[in-house]
């Protein structure tokens, strides 16, 4: 059997795969997209390869490239079970993403198609968009979610996706072309990451704090001299932290630390991807005081709810101002990074959020601290119910409020509600809003 | 001890001493009860070689440890099933499924709940609940263990009212060392333990 007779025999086993994954159910989407789009590349790549000189290597090579392709995304299709990620939750993800997402590729316009899947390990958050050099890219993109297995229910760690958002956007060339003018060019303008030079002498700085020059200590020269490709990568990294800011609001900056800190609890180290969290910290800190995020307490009329912001912002915000060494931008560079970013998200139809009223976040705060789940069902001893619209990111915030914040519920009483039932308060919270959006609706196409 | 009348059911809500969240539609308010929702989860038996029902097996031994085979055998006895709103579940004649409703219920000491059909479903051979008390204190979505006795599938959808609950007032206050229950703060279903302090009764473990 020569490569070509080969890879035609493997274009038939993905199409046995293909039948195989139709026996399963699927959430967030049916299969029937996925389906139709995998017999249209299948066919096109079989129409191609099949009148392939056995001889041309190169083409041979790209062809095994793609069908390598297509056998991953075929099986993450197969992985895609509900039950395995929190549907409710990918739903209201998609809504924020998608719009961003959506593109003229190179035979029709079209919203990519949603791939969500469950994989080890605390670090496999990921939005990917399939890149365009696919030269079977002849529709829709795929775009795949990936959830960490473990953390199936953990709603409020899931905030963490506002960073992924960025990564995805950044893989449309319209808004990477925006995203490098307007948000970066005031990131990169000024600083100690100025240049990889200035950068290296930032790293090797003898003012650093202790941690980073143990870390320094234990690696040869080399590790510490900042090379262009891996500036570009820390500077994707601060921009999909403005991201995740942005389009997550509070819960962000606490799945952020929380996260980030569990994976590196020194919160110092580096890598040829990531610049130290507390750097990444030092630039949310100024973000937080430029959106007015840090006096968002002042404005709270109800006392408890204050103690629990204040509390909250005092972990995930810091009330102390970073210091020098980590302080790679200045305040005004990020307000200018975070200003242009609002707009584009906004262009695209991806909805930013900030802190909410006290009147959308009281209610929520205090269901969860009853643990009753999160959701804007409003029966005050009348016999109509008053259902609220209720974004999905309030039920968030709500749930790491509760989460640091005082144990009393409405009565008095204290009632310590552990983390994973706190996340499974707000994830059954955001199933019962999906059922309420939905109610909402359909009354709503009455009305019309 | 006395059936809740609607104003009274309501009064409680009101009061926070009575939960049942969401309570969507005006529709779900009847004069004694209130329609409860289909969830999203489905637990379905499956019929292969390790899906009998031995009390033996499950005895001695708690929900998380145990030997390899008592916990394969628990996890394989079902078929969980999550299904998002507007997807169809057919439930076939003579088939059970446990399903949680959409409803979160949270119940004071002075209360029990009764859980039981619509009529309009009942009609359709649906059977909702065997186990239909819902003890004072309890808190969390209630399981409906639904059963086809009619001769065709019936067509299920998250989201639908398919059952009731009516609320009945007790002599007194249960006590709080009473109100504790094995499936307190349940999120969706999960199978029982036949055995459950009945293992005087059951086989010993072999050592």
């Amino acid at each position: 059997m020569n490569s070509k007779e080969f890879l035609l025999q493997e274009c038939e086993n993905v199409r046995a795969t293909l039948q195989d994954v139709l026996r399963h159910d699927y959430a967030a989407g049916s299969s029937e997209e996925f389906y139709n789009e995998f017999c249209e590349r299948l066919g096109l790549l079989e129409s191609l390869l099949r009148p392939a000189d056995p001889s041309d290597v190169s083409a041979l090579g790209t062809f095994a490239e793609e069908i390598s392709l297509l056998s991953t995304l075929v099986h993450h299709m197969e992985r895609s079970h509900a039950g395995e990620f929190p549907w409710p939750f990918t739903e209201y993800l998609q809504t924020l993403a998608t719009p961003l997402c959506k593109e003229h590729l190179a035979q029709n316009e079209g919203e990519p198609i949603i791939r969500v899947y469950a994989e080890g390990g605390l670090d496999t958050y990921q939005i990917n968009l399939e890149n365009d050099l696919s030269v079977l890219n002849v529709g829709r993109r795929i775009f795949t979610i990936v959830f960490p297995r473990t953390l199936r229910h953990h709603v409020l760690l899931h905030a963490i996706f506002g960073h992924e958002i960025g990564h995805a956007a950044w893989t449309i060339p319209k808004h990477k072309v925006e995203l490098l003018d307007k948000v970066l060019r005031p990131l990169r303008a000024s600083g100690p990451l100025n240049s990889t030079s200035q950068a290296t002498a930032w790293l090797r700085d003898a003012s650093a704090p202790g941690p980073i020059i143990e870390i320094r200590n234990q690696y040869a020269d080399e590790y510490t001299e900042i090379k262009r490709k891996q500036l570009d990568s820390w500077f994707q990294e601060f921009m999909c932290d403005l991201f995740g800011l942005v389009t997550f609001g509070g819960s962000f900056l606490a799945a952020h630390q929380t996260l980030l800190l569990a994976l590196d609890p020194t919160g110092h180290r580096w890598g040829p991807y990531h610049p130290p969290y507390i750097c990444r910290k030092a630039m949310l800190w100024h973000a937080c005081r430029h959106l007015k995020w840090n006096e968002f307490a002042t404005s709270i009329k109800d006392e408890k709810l204050r103690a629990d912001i204040e509390a909250f912002l005092n972990i995930y915000c810091g009330s102390t101002a970073p210091g020098p060494w980590e302080n790679v931008f200045t305040e005004a560079q990020v307000a200018a990074a975070v200003d242009a970013l609002i707009p584009i998200l906004n262009a695209a139809g991806t909805s930013c959020t900030s802190m909410p009223e006290e009147s959308r976040l009281l209610p929520l705060v205090r269901m969860l601290k009853d643990q009753i789940p999160p959701c804007g069902s409003d029966l005050s001893g009348s016999d109509t119910p008053v259902n609220r619209d209720v974004d999905f990111r309030d039920i968030l915030l709500a749930g790491w409020l509760v989460a640091d914040g005082s144990t009393a519920q409405s009565d008095g009483r204290e009632q310590h509600i552990n983390f994973l039932e706190l996340n499974k308060l707000c994830e059954m919270g955001l199933l019962q809003q999906r059922a309420i959006d939905r109610f909402n609706l359909a009354r709503q196409g009455e009305d019309a | 001890m006395s059936a809740l009348v609607k104003a009274t059911i309501l009064r409680k809500i009101a009061e926070n001493q009575l939960v049942v969240s969401p309570i969507i539609s005006a529709g779900q308010l009847g004069a004694s009860s209130i329609d409860l929702r289909l969830g999203n989860v489905f637990l379905m038996v499956r019929a292969r070689g390790l899906s009998d029902v031995d009390p033996g097996r499950f005895a001695h031994s708690d929900s998380t440890t145990g030997d390899h085979a008592i916990q394969q055998a628990r996890r394989q006895k079902h078929e969980r099933y999550e299904a998002p709103f507007g997807h169809k579940f057919l439930l076939h004649p003579g088939m059970l499924a446990l399903v949680p409703t959409l409803e979160w219920i949270k119940l004071p000491a002075n209360l029990q709940g009764i859980v039981t059909a619509r009529s309009s479903w009942a009609r359709e051979g649906l059977s909702i609940a065997t186990a239909s008390l819902i003890h004072p204190g309890y808190k969390g979505v209630i399981t409906l263990e639904l059963a086809n006795l009619g001769q065709i599938p019936l067509g299920l959808y998250p989201g639908l009212r398919i059952a009731q609950i009516a609320f009945h007032t007790l002599t007194e206050d249960a006590k709080e060392k009473d109100m504790g229950s094995r499936f307190n703060m349940a999120f969706e279903p999960v199978e029982g333990n036949v055995a459950h302090e009945d293992e005087p009764f059951l086989p010993k473990k072999k050592a």
